[in-house]
């Protein structure tokens, strides 16, 4: 625990030493938001106007509450893992006395840890400059399932990209497979417009994929605007991408540490 | 005449290293293509959205705006196959104090800069865009005139011009402070995200709002409203005045910190 410690002070600190390098990355998040918001002002006929159950207010509230989640709790390992692979840097860490996953894990709660500490606040001036709920939780078992929706998506989204990362012990450079996943997270997870906005026969596909399950779900059950049924479907979906994904990371690390070669040391 | 055409011919050389560099990786040039490919589906997904729902976008149809999603598509992967790479090897140059290379060739600083070869694995994506961009064409039932083409061209380039200040604006903060390699990519992505949308589409935004975003909204929309046959002289001059200005800050600005420049940890 003290070794974790360690790794999560020394990430604090480094991030306290990049303010700047967070606050721009910030500001990209915050600026589709921005942008979606200005546009959607045409879009909606009238601000009480609904489009797929949500009014102007709350497809407002939708994009800055998923901002918040995807700061918060969306990490990216498989750029730490593919670059270590890369270059041959994750030898140093197989030679620690700790798990690699773990380290990543807590390294990047320290830089994450700093990144909320800016948006929260920046989070609720929003909310109370356009007049926007803030508390949403109205009983002890929404809580639950919120709290439960957002570390469930933690870990699943966690180990989803880890074990992209992961592919570079064959593929070495993945910034391709990168840059498709990202695509496919911006327009499918929620990240720029709710899911219930995609077309139909993209809805269709998008229910069977693990996506919209670790961002838009989340924000939908603190929005308040999803049935029991699909609740408990979409509880279980995560639940089957986080096993597929524990038991895939897993081989795959085993076979890959077997193929890596410290190339580029 | 002599030095330039020698200049051209490294400029070429450095694009032939820069492919045989992009295909050592088959797979990386695979999942790239792949990439684009969701990328060019995202676009035009999106700007099909937001014409679905709602009223949709005032003084737009489906495929004009089909075919601003062709120009967005054209327009992101020229700035990846030529500015991207060279802000990123910029903001290297400047952390690790190695700017003296560029420093010191016999042209002008800021042009040496520019001219390194881009990435080409993006060509892909220009002719992506070109297929979107007849296609919404011929669902238009336009042909474009020779000149409606070259002036859609001329206004990309200055577009483009606009995208490469803001991130030349952003690769040069990192003069002043550390570790901000992704001040470019704000900078690239605030013109990219608004440029994704026309210009009409923030007019309920507010007076002011919609005259600060023109800058950044023109740089698309005036091409697709160039092949479309639609000159609106006043949104050109906002256009062709806001890159040229910027264009002017952004060399100011480089001569300013280049007097800051120490060279430290080279």
């Amino acid at each position: 625990m003290r070794k974790l410690l360690a790794v999560f002070r020394i990430a604090w600190q480094y991030a306290l030493t990049s303010r700047m390098r967070i606050v721009f990355w910030l500001g990209i998040d915050i600026l589709i938001p921005v942008v979606l918001s200005l546009l959607f002002k045409i879009i909606y006929p009238t601000p009480q106007s609904t489009i797929a159950g949500l009014n102007y207010s709350q497809f407002i509230q939708y994009l800055l509450l998923a901002t918040l989640i995807k700061v918060t709790l969306i990490t990216y390992p498989s750029e730490e893992v593919s670059e270590r692979i890369w270059r041959g840097t994750l030898s140093k860490n197989l030679l620690k006395p700790m798990s690699f996953p773990l380290y990543l894990i807590t390294a990047g709660a320290g830089w994450r840890l700093f990144s909320v500490t800016l948006i929260i606040p920046v989070f609720i001036l929003i909310s109370l400059a356009l007049n926007l709920k803030i508390i949403f939780i109205s009983n002890l078992i929404s809580l639950v399932f919120i709290l439960f929706s957002l570390i469930i998506g933690f870990i699943a989204f966690w180990i989803f990209d880890f074990t992209f990362g992961l592919t570079a012990f064959w593929l070495t450079d993945i910034s391709g497979i990168q840059n498709l996943k990202g695509v496919m997270f911006m327009l499918l997870a929620g990240q720029f417009i709710p899911p219930q906005f995609l077309p139909l026969w993209l809805q269709k596909i998008n229910q069977f994929l693990p996506f919209q399950y670790f961002l838009a779900f989340p924000v939908r059950l603190i929005q308040q605007t999803i049935n029991n049924h699909e609740i408990i479907k979409s509880f279980a979906i995560l639940f089957i991408y986080l096993i597929i994904f524990a038991f895939l990371a897993r081989r795959l690390w085993r076979q890959g540490l077997k193929q890596y070669s410290a190339v580029g040391i | 005449m002599k030095r330039f055409l020698k200049g051209l011919r490294l400029y070429f050389l450095s694009f032939k290293l820069r492919f045989s560099e992009n295909v050592a990786y088959r797979s990386y040039l695979l999942s790239h293509s792949l990439a684009m490919l969701a990328h060019a589906f995202f676009r035009v997904t999106i700007v099909l959205i937001a014409d679905n729902l709602g009223q949709g976008i005032p003084g737009w149809n489906t495929y004009q705006l089909v075919l601003l999603a062709g120009i967005h598509q054209v327009y992101v992967s020229l700035l990846f196959l030529f500015i991207y790479r060279q802000m990123m090897l910029l903001i290297r140059n400047i952390n690790l104090g190695q700017l003296e290379h560029d420093l010191v060739k016999p042209i002008d600083s800021q042009l040496a800069i520019a001219l390194k070869g881009g990435n080409l694995n993006n060509v892909f994506g220009v002719i992506l865009g070109v297929i979107i961009i007849a296609f919404s064409l011929i669902k238009l039932n336009t042909i474009p005139l020779p000149t409606a083409l070259l002036a859609a061209v001329v206004f990309l380039f200055f577009g483009l011009l606009t995208v490469y200040c803001f991130m030349f604006l952003g690769s040069i903060m990192n003069f002043w402070f550390q570790r901000v390699e992704n001040a470019r990519e704000f900078g690239a992505k605030v013109v990219a995200n608004f440029n994704r949308f026309p210009a009409d589409a923030y007019h309920q935004a507010g007076t002011v709002i919609y005259f600060l975003s023109l800058p950044l909204t023109l740089t698309t929309t005036i091409p697709t409203q160039a092949l479309l046959g639609k000159f609106n002289l006043s949104w050109i001059i906002i256009l062709v005045f806001s890159s040229l200005s910027l264009f002017f800050l952004s060399r100011q600005l480089w001569h300013f910190a280049l007097k800051h420049y120490t060279s430290a940890s080279s």
